[in-house]
């Protein structure tokens, strides 16, 4: 049967878990509303409004520019970007 | 505050066209069907636009593709937009 | 989940596979997996190009390798497909509220 300092023990390993999956949670809060450039993989770099992100970096840009070698090749109103293809998300 | 998901932009394109960036210079405007959270996606009557460049002058052309139903594997998705204009 | 169950309903079909590499190959599902992985029979290559191809008829492929898969729009309900991808959306977003 564990006894007390067993279980406080116990409780604050978990404890000692919990705070990197807040830090990820302040900074997808941070970052939502901002203006910010993503970059990805393939170097193409999209410049808007941050709408949405989730865990997996999958991110959601309003009055988005895709910049390509520096010229910008196209504007979206409103753009999904993969996750998985993300480099960076940096604000403005 | 409860954010909305980056995914719902998808939801909110189900029986909508869309445009899709997918690896490989390739292009595809449909009509939404189906997704999941891994971007796998289905389109109906979809134009699929493959980009090249020529071998001797560098020269950049493209080739279209028609398909009435295809289920595109998420891996190869980049981003996804509104294709209502395309 | 959604699509392993909306591949298990196309079991029998004819489906043509395009893969990352080009290669397109015909064939009828035979079985699926919630990877997306696949049996195919009775598989059909453009064996001028690709005689690696010629001796084989029945064929695991490993879903990873697929960029697309061609469907034939008389098996597919797209009206319940697009449905079935609301759910879906419900339910993970549910799923993640509650993880945290």
């Amino acid at each position: 049967m564990p006894d007390e300092k067993e279980i406080q023990q116990v409780e604050s390993k978990t404890e000692e878990v919990a705070p990197t999956p807040d830090i990820t949670a302040t900074f997808l809060s941070s970052v939502t509303g901002q203006n910010v450039n993503v970059k990805l993989f393939n170097d193409f770099k999209y410049t808007g409004e941050l709408s949405s992100i989730d865990g997996y970096m999958n991110v959601v840009l309003q009055n988005a520019s895709e910049i390509v070698n520096g010229k910008v090749t196209n504007t979206y109103e409103e753009v999904f970007l993969r996750g998985n293809n993300v480099i960076y998300i940096g604000k403005m | 505050m409860t954010v909305a998901e980056p995914l719902d932009l998808l939801k909110q394109n189900l029986d909508e066209k869309i445009f899709v960036k997918l690896s490989g210079y390739r292009e595809m405007v449909g009509k939404l069907h189906g997704y999941d959270s891994h971007c796998n996606i289905v389109l109906g009557d979809a134009v699929e636009t493959i980009y090249s460049l020529t071998e001797e002058e560098g020269k950049l052309t493209s080739e279209q593709k028609n398909h009435t139903l295809v289920f595109i594997r998420g891996d190869s998705v980049i981003l996804v937009t509104d294709g209502e204009n395309l | 989940m959604l699509f392993f169950s909306f591949f298990k309903t196309l079991v029998d079909q004819e489906i043509t596979v395009e893969l990352k590499n080009d290669i397109q190959i015909v064939g009828t599902l035979l079985s699926v997996d919630q990877y997306l992985n696949l049996k195919l029979d009775n598989i059909q290559v453009d064996t001028e190009k690709y005689p690696q191809f010629l001796a084989l008829k029945s064929i695991f492929l490993r879903g990873t390798n697929i960029r697309y898969i061609h469907l034939n729009p008389s098996t597919v309900d797209t009206n319940l497909l697009q449905d079935a991808s609301r759910r879906e959306a419900m339910a993970s977003a549910g799923e993640k509220i509650a993880g945290r």
